[in-house]
């Protein structure tokens, strides 16, 4: 580095190095970097590089920070999508996005498949699926699941990142009942824009809808090996980079289960089981990914806790990760102590009010859906 | 009796600091090993900077000097205590560091240069939450930043996320 010997000069970034620079700027919010893509040519080129947009996402996760809520709510006229941030529970606003003004029946709202790497996969009926940066507001629709779903009694989507091809891909398994019972596998990829049929899906779903829990590289579903059965056997994970599914056991959870979920929180997998009796919920965790003897049970509400219960999420730990955010029965959002072992009255979220049936963690990132489409040479922003 | 180092700033004012409050500084610490430290150390940081590094070398020394004689009884709620303290001890050498953004800047380069990764985080983390809510144009005042695009380049720039631009 050059020796500091001046005295009083006035400040000059060209004196401060480069890797402190990029030191100080990984630690801010999108907003702040958007807005200082125009300080100058020098920090556009920084902000826009990819090796920058990586390690930007890299220290959010690392330091649990630049998160959000994604709240999805129904306003008459379509869906609703509203970002809050995570560490105040506030400045909630609304995102744009091209599917708002759908105005259809309740049955066609536009819902969360699933968030990765500050990217969101959206899924409307009618619309098809689209992506969406709600940090950046840069969102695509993908023409490929327009009218996708004729004929198809159920249907599973997955959103994930594959490492190995640095890809973004979605999964959909389609079900049908017609003219016999059988499935069909499709991956999208985002770098090819084009979607591939891998060939059938070799279990059996209890439910007719249900999104994959992204975690490792693995999309991941909770099933059954046999057809019309009324108790889920397994986790089945779907490999993104190898394009195969696998086999995971579940953990010993009781018998009486009403319904099982894999979900993921903290980038671990995690299991909701609901019961048909008093104690409502169970959630297990798996430490270490892989490791079946890793599985433990990381709370139970207690019976009366709360009242009537029929869905529990756990979205996210608090930064001192003592307390975990739950949504209940699909937008009443409460804080879980960990230590405590109790729950917090409704956690509210100060901004916009609507009546949210779906939240979701998202990281604030600065990864650009249209830099990925086309394959490495299509990189870099592209507009400027 | 602990081992002693004299730091000689780049205004030659000599420094003497206990050897293992300066390994802190990786820089240091290898010239030690190298024994390219026999006598005087010179380092190339001003006398004014270098009270500020020891400063911050020091508290952290003795933070943990006393974490490793603690046992376990009482051991939380001291950690406790101590956390306030620190705490404290942090936001009042914050606030005197953003009073004066020269001695901010020149600390950022010396803990480069020393390559104490604690207080170059510490420092970053600072600017960073100094610059967030700021406009571009306080920025470039603020760190003497040229503006090399046209109006034209600027304008076109702003426009493609006018919203990050709103308060």
């Amino acid at each position: 580095m050059e020796p500091p010997n001046r005295t009083l000069k006035p400040l000059t970034t060209s004196m401060l190095p480069l890797d402190v620079i990029v030191d100080i700027i990984s630690r801010l919010p999108v907003k702040s970097l958007l807005r200082f893509r125009c300080l100058s040519k020098f920090f556009r080129s920084l902000i826009d590089g990819q090796d920058f947009i990586n390690l930007h996402l890299k220290c959010s996760n690392e330091a649990h920070a630049n998160r959000s809520l994604i709240l999805s709510g129904f306003t008459g006229i379509g869906t609703r999508i509203f970002s809050a941030n995570f560490d105040s529970l506030d400045n909630c606003v609304e995102v744009d996005h091209p599917f708002k003004n759908c105005r259809y029946l309740r049955i066609y709202d536009t819902l969360v498949i699933g968030s990765c790497n500050g990217l969101l996969a959206m899924h409307n009926r009618m619309e098809g699926i689209m992506l969406l940066n709600p940090s950046t507001k840069e969102h695509k629709i993908l023409p490929v699941f327009i009218k996708d779903l004729c004929y198809c009694n159920a249907y599973f989507d997955g959103f994930g990142y594959d490492v190995a091809t640095d890809d973004y891909k979605l999964v959909r398994i389609k079900v049908f009942n017609k003219p016999r019972l059988h499935s069909e596998v499709t991956v999208y990829s985002l770098k090819a824009n084009s979607r591939k049929r891998i060939g059938n899906f070799p279990y059996h779903f209890l439910v007719k809808r249900g999104n994959g829990a992204f975690v490792d590289g693995v999309l991941h579903w909770v099933a059954s090996r046999i057809p019309e059965s009324d108790k889920n056997e397994l986790i089945v994970g779907f490999d993104l980079k190898s394009e195969e599914f696998y086999e995971m056991p579940l953990p010993r959870v009781r018998d009486d289960a009403m319904s099982i979920e894999v979900e993921v929180l903290g980038g671990c997998l995690i299991l909701v089981c609901m019961y048909y009796s008093l104690q409502p919920c169970d959630v297990w965790l798996m430490k270490e990914y892989g490791v079946n003897d890793s599985w433990t049970k990381l709370f139970t509400f207690k019976e009366g806790a709360i009242g009537e219960v029929y869905s529990v999420k756990a979205l996210a730990y608090s930064k001192s990760e003592d307390k975990v955010l739950v949504d209940i029965n699909y937008g009443d959002l409460h804080w879980y102590d960990l230590k405590e072992r109790s729950l917090s009255s409704s956690v509210e979220i100060h901004g916009e009010q609507v009546d949210y049936y779906n939240v979701d963690l998202c990281v604030d990132s600065l990864v650009s859906i249209n830099a990925y489409i086309g394959g490495p040479a299509g990189r870099g922003r592209g507009t400027s | 009796m602990a081992i002693m180092y004299a730091l000689k700033s780049s205004d030659n004012e000599i420094f003497e600091v206990e050897q293992k409050v300066i390994e802190q500084s990786e820089t240091i610490k290898k010239m030690i090993e190298d024994g390219a430290a026999t006598g005087e150390i010179p380092l190339q940081v001003s006398s004014k900077t270098l009270a500020k590094v020891l400063e911050w070398c020091k508290q952290r020394q003795h933070k943990t000097v006393e974490n490793e004689n603690d046992d376990n009884k009482g051991k939380r709620k001291k950690e406790r205590d101590e956390d306030d303290d620190i705490k404290e001890w942090e936001n009042k050498f914050s606030d005197e560091l953003k009073a004066d953004k020269d001695v901010l800047f020149d600390l950022l380069l010396a803990s480069n240069y020393l390559d104490l990764p604690a207080l170059l985080s510490f420092l970053c983390q600072l600017v960073a939450d100094m610059v967030a809510g700021k406009m571009p144009e306080e920025i470039r005042r603020m760190f003497n930043i040229e503006n090399d695009f046209t109006p034209e380049e600027e304008k076109a720039i702003t426009a493609e996320h006018g919203w990050a631009f709103q308060p």
